[in-house]
């Protein structure tokens, strides 16, 4: 019997006519099928979510096994450090106060004020060429293309495309993530520009800049998609004299995430 | 001779069988798989599901409904669209011409043809990838990639096999 779809070399040779044009319009305008990825995902997300989740809970099986002697380090050096971070956090809530009133003083607007969303990862979908996650968040939820993601440790990436009910974040990982930081002890700026693998670096620094080892960058707020503050991690120059950076992010075990969304303040 | 209800019924489930099985590799192939030693890898299910049905049963798998999962692959994953569909299409037409001479042939030679397929879909995607961002992504990935369809692929052309089993011989090799 036939195939109703039909089967010949004239339906391949179109279709491969239709997917090189789809190609062309993709990289010249990425914009254009936003509308359909975000749809697309949320079809799909539900039945996603069921797929990976036995994958899932084995991955956190065996880290869940291999890791129980870290997991009791790890907790007796948290209930220490969460003691410490109750006096900052009392420090920080009294320099917030006096921030406040000094700018009204000083007659400048208060700056943004920004609220977040938890999100569950629904699959890691990325893959060799494109580093990114499937959240279980979308536009319903207020959820808006560029709003920065983070992980429970620092800087995760962006919104790229929002469907009603999920989202999908570009990983500062990515080839075509590109972060404004700013390293924190001598306020130097830099781009950090994703290389689809572990560890991005910074571009578009002076020649004549010296970060050390080790320092600390979080966003510089340039551009408008990331606040200003967010960790992201430390530089480390490697042998090819690059400066790159060790994300605070660990993108293999990230379950949970947080959207930040910008309210302005009226 | 027209089939009766129960035996068009019969046929519809042998079918829906293999589409299901073809479904759940589909979505098998865009999330992420972890070994317990935390390192991501990444099966090319799509294209052992394409060079196993072209070969055996091409109809079960027609060109468009290989430009369909290849759009809806790209759509997930974030790729251009259209990158994987013409991938997939040119492979299977080139396989196409190919498979009167394969089926008839040992699974060693099965499992070579999937060999010199996998690795040339996987390193045209790759480069079709690189032009479009001009940027070149790294090639260990891609080579480790391909090891890993290569060592699976017996596991799951046997469970595809399992499927071809099932379906109606009325329209076996159409």
């Amino acid at each position: 019997m036939p195939y109703p779809w039909g089967d010949t070399a004239l339906s391949s040779a179109v279709l491969v006519v239709v997917s090189v044009i789809l190609m062309g319009v993709s990289a010249f305008r990425p914009a254009t099928f936003e509308g359909l990825r975000g749809s697309t995902a949320d079809f799909f997300a539900p039945i996603i979510t069921v797929v990976g989740a036995p994958f899932q809970n084995i991955a956190i099986f065996f880290h869940d096994v291999t890791g129980l002697a870290q997991l009791q380090a790890d907790n007796r050096r948290l209930l220490q450090e969460n003691e410490k971070l109750r006096e900052w956090y009392q420090t920080a809530l009294l320099l917030s106060s006096e921030n406040q009133s000094l700018r009204k003083l000083l007659d400048m607007p208060v700056a943004e004020q920004h609220s977040h969303i938890g999100a569950r990862v629904l699959s890691d979908t990325g893959n060799t060429y494109v580093k990114s996650l499937m959240v279980s968040v979308g536009m319903r939820d207020g959820v808006e293309k560029k709003n920065a993601v983070l992980s429970g440790d620092g800087l995760a990436g962006r919104i790229v495309d929002a469907g009603d009910h999920t989202a999908r974040v570009l990983l500062v990982t990515d080839i075509n993530s590109r972060v404004p930081v700013v390293v924190e002890d001598t306020k130097q700026h830099a781009i950090m520009a994703g290389r689809n693998d572990d560890y991005p670096v910074l571009i578009h620094l002076p020649s004549e800049s010296v970060i050390t080892n080790g320092a600390r960058i979080v966003t510089s707020g340039y551009g408008g998609v990331y606040p200003y503050g967010l960790p992201v991690g430390r530089v480390i120059r490697n042998k090819s004299k690059e400066l790159e950076v060790v994300l605070f992010s660990d993108f293999d075990r990230l379950h949970f995430v947080r959207i930040i969304q910008t309210h302005k303040k009226k | 001779m027209s089939l009766t209800t129960t035996e068009k019924m019969n046929e519809f489930l042998r079918m829906g069988a293999a589409y299901l099985l073809m479904f759940l590799l589909f979505l098998m192939s865009v999330v992420s798989f972890y070994t317990p030693l935390s390192t991501k890898i990444e099966v090319p299910f799509l294209v052992m599901i394409i060079y196993y049905w072209t070969v055996y049963r091409p109809t079960l798998l027609p060109p468009v409904l290989v430009f369909m999962m290849g759009a809806c692959f790209d759509l997930l994953s974030g790729l251009p669209l259209g990158l994987s569909s013409a991938v997939f299409l040119i492979i299977r037409h080139a396989l196409y011409d190919q498979r009167i001479f394969l089926t008839g042939q040992p699974f060693m030679v099965i499992w070579l043809g999937y060999i010199i397929v996998s690795a040339v879909a996987l390193f045209a995607q790759w480069a079709l990838f690189g032009l479009i961002q001009f940027h070149w992504t790294p090639v260990f990935p891609i080579v480790l990639m391909i090891v890993v369809g290569i060592l699976l692929f017996p596991f799951i052309s046997l469970i595809l096999n399992g499927s071809h089993k099932l379906l109606p011989e009325l329209s076996r090799n159409m």
